[in-house]
């Protein structure tokens, strides 16, 4: 199991890029993008939210594999951390989890608007229905472009 | 799907994807069964079923190609930020060829900008197989046109760039022609100077200053390494580019020295985000780079790339034809009288400084000192480019169009720098040595201090 310290949790809960990779039995690779990212209590696992819509494909893979990869990138700065771990189970949706949700969203938005993403057409990024995904933390790596890319935490 | 079939979302819809304007991911898997995530600046559509990566940072997406030559990439639609996944099997990685040169050009001219030149080093291009597209679900999956480029609007161009009357007036055609049909507002053109060693700006527009006279070596920065490689270089996002830059040189190394300081600044827009740096080739020969700035996010894409390398082709072609005859001139008009100023040559490089502030040097400063000289001396004002063409002592090259071309630049390099000393053309290839204060001639032996 890894530890998520408090420098690393800040960045983590903070209006990062998150992708979530899983793949397939017959390892055919999926991506989807994660929302809300929280590290819980235990700080050695982390709850994150996907929009059924787009995350079928996820889910069953999860179920069938338990392997999960998720990337977190600061599009101002390009820092990069990836985690990788086992899907540890779908968790309702709570009371507040909307807002922190959309309070990443929001954080994630004004982020790409700083560095110049075109601002047109990013109610798309999103959509409103959300699953609670939890996720145990087994490695951590720095993935910030440049020679140290892949380097483990 | 089977990979004869079409793709749900044919890549050919959705080529904004590819421009590098919103970084993309890839995804692949281990031997163990266990997904990894990297970002990407860029995936280059090659080809109707095919994309190419640019192989930097990939330690990981490296090992798992090597056992599942499986990846997905996400990609986003920067006008509408509709997300698209594409299913991918690697098939080669390419080290060598014109689709390597054409990556390792871009990567080159952005790591020579940002001084990193050792850090960023493509180690090849990776081609793969594009077995299905599709886009991710969203609340407003309408795309949306973009502006095409018409035939019609080139041909005006060129049309243009046929009438033009001389050197002068053809640069005028390309940069405004641009300007007025194609809306790229922000442009210049670079020469290469007798040495073949240097560029220098003779034209520009939509610059809040010309530039006029402003060098690059061959090799250093954007336009350098472009100009080096006879290749377009396009640049989409530059806010992310230096993002991205600044992000490797924390990881790596302290930032290189800053670039040697420049007596005049090659023309840019302040707020800089889209580039297009294209080779004039004609006979096999580089002339010159056409460079077009916009502030806009994504403004030059693949059509106008194309679009402005046949421009460009063009006016290189163009320039060879210009010939300069010689004309009776009409008479001077007087100087005033006022605080004479102090024209100071330096034999070395030939640099002139009014007042001790430099002007220009290299060819262009000495033909205006042998102006001046004559102006001084004989009280002569008009002139003609045969005259300066055939004089020795000025050492010209033997290229057909630079005289004009220098005195192009000259006299946009005296609009910039003062209000008495002006180049008038007064018939094609005259030209008319106008003078308002009382100069004072100083010769120096040795370089100038810039």
């Amino acid at each position: 199991m890894y530890v998520i310290g408090d420098e690393l949790k800040d960045f983590l809960e903070s209006g990062v890029a998150c992708h979530i990779g899983t793949a397939s039995n017959e390892g055919k690779p999926e991506m989807v993008a994660g929302w809300g990212p929280r590290v819980l209590d235990d700080r050695q696992s982390l709850a994150i939210f996907v929009e059924p819509p787009r995350a079928a494909a996820t889910l069953a893979n999860l179920r069938a594999t338990g392997r999960v990869a998720i990337v977190f990138a600061d599009p101002v700065s390009y820092r990069s951390v990836q985690l990788k771990g086992r899907w540890r189970g779908v968790g309702p949706v709570a009371e507040g989890d909307p807002d922190w949700v959309q309070r990443h969203r929001d954080g994630f938005i004004a982020n790409v608007l700083l560095v110049g993403d075109p601002a047109n057409g990013n109610r798309n990024v999103y959509m409103r229905d959300i699953v609670r995904l939890e996720v145990a933390v087994d490695q951590a790596f720095d993935q910030t472009p440049g020679p140290e890319a892949g380097r483990p935490l | 799907m089977t990979e004869t079939a079409s793709l749900t979302v044919p890549l050919e819809d959705i080529l904004s994807c590819f421009e590098g304007i919103i970084p993309s991911t890839i995804c692949t898997v281990g031997e163990d069964g266990m997904p990894n995530i990297t970002y990407l600046s860029v995936v280059h559509r090659i080809g109707p079923r095919h994309i190419a990566l640019s192989r930097q940072f990939f330690k990981k997406t490296d090992e798992n190609t090597l056992v599942n030559p499986r990846a997905q990439l996400g990609v986003w639609e920067p006008d509408t930020w509709r997300r698209f996944k594409l299913d991918v099997v690697y098939d080669r990685t390419e080290t060598e060829g014109p689709l390597f040169e054409r990556m390792r050009t871009s990567l080159d001219a952005v790591a020579a900008f940002e001084g990193m030149e050792n850090v960023f080093k493509l180690k090849g291009v990776d081609i793969c197989r594009v077995v299905e597209c599709t886009m991710v679900p969203c609340d407003f999956p309408d795309g949306k046109a973009r502006p095409v480029i018409r035939l019609e609007q080139v041909e005006e161009i060129a049309r243009r760039i046929t009438g033009a009357a001389d050197l002068d007036d053809l640069f005028h055609a390309v940069l405004n022609g641009a300007a007025e049909l194609l809306d790229y507002r922000h442009g210049f053109i670079m020469l290469v100077d007798e040495s073949g060693e240097r560029l220098y700006t003779v034209a520009s527009t939509g610059f809040a200053s010309s530039g006029a006279g402003s060098e690059v070596r061959i090799g250093d920065g954007l336009v350098g390494v472009a100009a080096e490689r006879r290749q377009s270089i396009r640049l989409t996002h530059f806010t992310l580019d230096r993002m991205y830059s600044q992000a490797v040189r924390e990881a790596d190394a302290p930032a290189a020295a800053s670039a040697m300081e420049r007596a005049i600044p090659v023309p840019a827009l302040a707020s800089l985000e889209s580039q297009l740096i294209t080779p004039m080739l004609a006979h096999r020969k580089l002339v010159g780079m056409l460079c077009f700035q916009s502030e806009v996010v994504g403004r030059f894409q693949a059509a106008d790339e194309c679009a402005v390398a046949i421009v460009a082709s063009q006016l290189a072609m163009a320039m060879s034809g210009f010939e300069s005859p010689v004309a009776p001139a009409p008479p001077a008009a007087p100087a005033a009288e006022e605080r004479a100023v102090q024209v100071k040559h330096y034999t070395e490089d030939d640099s002139l400084f009014l007042d001790n502030e430099y002007l220009i040097k290299g060819v262009a400063g000495s033909i205006l000192w042998r102006l001046l000289n004559q102006y001084q001396q004989e009280a002569r004002v008009d002139f003609n480019n045969k005259e300066i063409r055939l004089d020795q002592t000025l050492d010209l090259p033997d290229i057909k169009d630079n005289l004009e071309a220098r005195l192009i630049l000259l006299r946009k390099r005296l609009e910039d720098r003062c209000d008495f000393i002006r180049i008038e053309k007064t018939a094609r290839g005259r030209f008319r040595l106008a003078v308002t204060r009382p100069l004072v001639l100083v010769q120096v032996a040795g370089g100038g201090p810039v």
